[in-house]
């Protein structure tokens, strides 16, 4: 994979995680316990072989800057290539701080682009997808086939009540061909689910741009590849394995919860190769004579004292005697006092629940508490 | 032959040389085999043994020098060297990777005449002066790899300079009764050593020497070159280096450090220092915000429990897969523990799996292990720890007796 890049935009206005995004773009969203969602991207580019990656910042990425900093975790701190983090504001032709849509934060970038010593590019318009890869297969396909994009689809979806907003769902012809693509329906209209993740050429990448910022359009996959399916051609990927879109907070909470189930968990940290992360040297976790734990996974740095049942606990998370928690997502350094009750709930970073208190959502819309909140 | 070409004004960049100078230099000896730890470390140094979940016994030392702000380090290697030069490398997890100083593996080496193994503690520094002249230093400090201990040595850097003295030794005070198991510093009032005894019968001291030792550079120097050239001397800081200071009348102190510290040389000492973290106060706090113990993390997934599994006051750490029943243990990264399997008062190192329904007690299990289907240990004490070696493959059904030391090898005849 000598000739390709990767890039990455870590986040748009699309997703539906509520008070989880409030606060960082969804690329920088813990999950699985000690991971961030940006560490499954870098690591299926760097699984790859490919060693340049650029990732588009957005809005508030002071989180995401501080957990990939120079790249060195997923081996991307090199001389030559390496990690680029490249922060919208960099360039003039928006005016703003921000972009608005996929479109315009590639146009934002073109210099990066421009500048790859690699001709294809991996594009990945959103970080809502968790999945572990390479990309040889597809790449290989994408090359053989002559297409001048290639999408990856899946069609190993959660059940969700509700489906995201922003899903893109496609439509394939025998040979592969994109017939149709559909985005902002709420209902299922296909079984092949966009990945959004498109291989592409850096110029005629450029020149869609182009096109699509002088004629006012912002977004990649709406105003460049849906109007062009006819004059493009557009081919499917089918990835086969299991992909998790995590761009509503059910599907966020069912994603991590299947993490529990052993061949996912599997599949999803060591399938085409292990997943790397920001290493914190915690202390591995502790557990005292009264704990009790089932079918969970538990991060190193917390003391469990009470009892955990079908629930992931991040880093640094303390569980008081006699409090209970079930089918919940607790993130990092979380407080959770004696005799707390917890059942389907998310807790973002460094919430404390205090002694007694009960916090009961449903599985599939499940209580979110904000980061650094005292309940 | 005459260089009147050579612009005397042009200017030379001091920039390398001063930047190179380092006040202190970490030497930290890591080249003992640890022999009483038998099977562990056949095919590893003592350093390099695993220790508390996630760490190595050397993590310790090389974070105290972090933690220190000491950033200039030697480590002197010698036996069974390969786990311990992989597991350094470039030093980055303990933020030993420096544009100048960092950490440097220093393994003996040939000579345009001849090259020799280091032949004692005092020799492997004589060995390595040119290593340490390159930083200029004024002090040196003489560490060694298997203690496990939190201690800032800045502190005792500080002290040495205070009293300004020729050597500091740190020193911890044991309980009197233990005493005559140690090398014992005897002191005035003001803390000068006036005397030394290596484990004496009858101790006149409590003062135990941890193997730390702070020397002005100039002074060590000249003392390891006239040890070097003495040839009845073993080339140990110990037997003859700090014996020679005190005839000298060098300036010596002892610098009393209060906290943890544990000299894990026996398989008894590394069981009891594994369990001393599962104690509620524990006497070593790794949760120390200040004072973190970094090591080379494997990426591993966080450990999962499973619906069967029944843990208590045991430490678990990344990657380990929990299926059985785990109490006052020690789990290291990548442990399998599968179903009806019981796991007791044990220090399980990395990537070990306990078949099903086997019950494991008072053990220290190597890395790499394999332990079958219904495999009983007979421990049942403290005293009486069990010890299989890393890499060894302990056959379904049997029955491994207290005490017992088997290694790698032992086990392919069971």
């Amino acid at each position: 994979m000598k000739d390709v890049f990767g890039l990455i935009i870590s986040g748009t206005d699309e997703q539906e995680l509520r008070d989880l995004t409030m606060i960082r773009s969804i690329a920088a969203v813990p999950i699985a316990g000690r991971y961030r969602v940006i560490d499954f991207y870098l690591s299926n580019l760097v699984n790859s072989g490919i060693h340049n990656v650029g990732v588009i910042t957005y809005r508030n990425y002071h989180s995401l800057m501080d957990h990939i900093s120079g790249g060195v975790e997923w081996d991307l701190s090199r001389k030559r290539d390496g990690l680029f983090i490249l922060p919208p504001m960099s360039q003039h032709t928006t005016g703003s701080n921000s972009y608005s849509g996929t479109a315009e934060a590639i146009n934002g970038v073109r210099n990066y682009i421009n500048r790859c010593a690699q001709e294809t590019c991996i594009l990945h318009t959103n970080c809502s997808t968790i999945y572990n890869t390479s990309y040889y297969d597809a790449y290989e396909q994408h090359i053989s086939s002559g297409a001048d994009v290639t999408v990856m689809y899946s069609d190993s979806q959660h059940d969700l009540q509700t489906p995201s907003k922003s899903e893109v769902m496609i439509k394939t012809d025998e040979q592969g061909k994109v017939t149709d693509m559909f985005k902002g329906y709420t209902y299922k209209c296909s079984e092949q689910v966009s990945m959004d993740i498109f291989f592409i050429n850096k110029s005629l990448l450029i020149r869609l741009v182009d096109d699509c910022i002088m004629k006012s359009g912002t977004d990649f996959i709406r105003d460049i590849i849906i109007p062009n399916l006819e004059t493009l051609d557009v081919r499917g990927y089918h990835y086969k394995e299991k992909a998790f879109k995590i761009d509503t907070l059910e599907g966020f909470f069912k994603t991590n919860l299947a993490f529990l189930d052993s061949e996912t968990r599997y599949q999803l940290l060591a399938g085409a190769g292990p997943v790397y992360t920001k290493v914190k040297d915690e202390v591995p976790a502790r557990y005292s004579k009264s704990s009790k734990v089932a079918n969970s996974l538990v991060t190193d740095g917390c003391f469990v004292e009470g009892s955990v049942e079908d629930s992931l606990l991040f880093r640094g998370v303390q569980v008081a005697k006699g409090a209970v928690i079930k089918n919940c997502v607790i993130m990092q350094e979380c407080q959770i006092q004696a005799n707390a009750v917890l059942e389907n709930v998310i807790l973002d970073k460094k919430c404390t629940i205090l002694r007694g208190r009960r916090l009961v959502g449903t599985e599939s819309y499940p209580m979110v508490v904000t980061k650094g909140s005292t309940i | 032959m005459k260089n009147d070409n050579v612009d005397r004004t042009v200017c030379v960049y001091p920039l390398t040389a001063n930047i190179r100078k380092k006040e202190t230099v970490a030497m930290l000896l890591a080249g003992g085999q640890g022999s009483r730890l038998g099977a562990l470390t056949t095919k590893m140094a003592k350093p390099a043994v695993p220790f508390g979940g996630k760490y190595r016994i050397i993590d310790f030392a090389l974070s105290n020098c972090t933690n220190s702000d000491i950033d200039t380090l030697g480590v002197l290697t010698q036996y069974q060297p390969l786990e311990l030069n992989s597991y350094i490398a470039n030093g980055q997890p303990w933020d030993l990777d420096r544009i100048t100083g960092g950490i440097y593996v220093l393994p003996p080496y040939m000579s345009e005449k001849a090259g020799e193994w280091y032949k004692g503690t005092a020799n492997a520094i004589y060995q390595n002066i040119s290593f340490i002249e390159q930083f200029e230093p004024e002090y040196v400090i003489i560490l060694s790899g298997d203690h496990i201990y939190k201690m800032d040595y800045s502190l005792m850097i500080d002290f040495h300079k205070a009293k300004n003295a020729d050597v500091t030794i740190a020193v911890q005070e044991v309980p009197w009764d233990e005493a005559s198991r140690f090398g014992l510093m005897i002191t005035d009032d003001g803390n000068r050593i006036i005397d030394f005894e290596e484990k004496p019968p009858e101790p006149r001291s409590n003062k135990a020497s941890m193997g730390v030792y702070v020397f002005s550079w100039d002074i060590l120097k000249k003392l390891l070159i006239d040890d070097e050239a003495d040839d009845d001397s073993s080339n140990d800081f110990g037997k003859n280096i700090i014996p020679a200071m005190l005839d000298a009348g060098n300036s010596m102190y002892a610098y009393t450090f209060e906290g943890y510290w544990k000299d894990v040389g026996t398989i008894e000492s590394l069981w009891e220092a594994n369990m001393d973290l599962l104690n509620e106060d524990s006497p070593l706090n790794l949760y120390d915000a200040d004072w973190h113990i970094y090591s080379r993390n494997p990426v591993m997934p966080p450990h999962y429990a499973a619906a069967g599994a029944d843990v208590s006051e045991s430490m678990i750490t990344e990657g380990c897969i929990v299926e059985g029943k785990v109490e006052n243990s020690i789990l290291f990264a990548g442990v399998v523990i599968s179903k009806d399997s019981k796991v007791d008062n044990s220090v399980i190192m990395p990537n070990t799996l306990i078949g099903n329904n086997s019950e494991v007690y008072y053990s220290i299990i190597g890395e790499n292990v394999i332990i079958g289907c219904d495999v009983v240990f007979e421990g049942s004490s403290p005293s009486e720890i069990s010890v299989i070696g890393p890499g060894a493959v302990i056959p379904d059904g049997s029955v491994i007796p207290k005490g017992a030391r088997l290694s790698a090898e032992d086990a392919e005849n069971l």
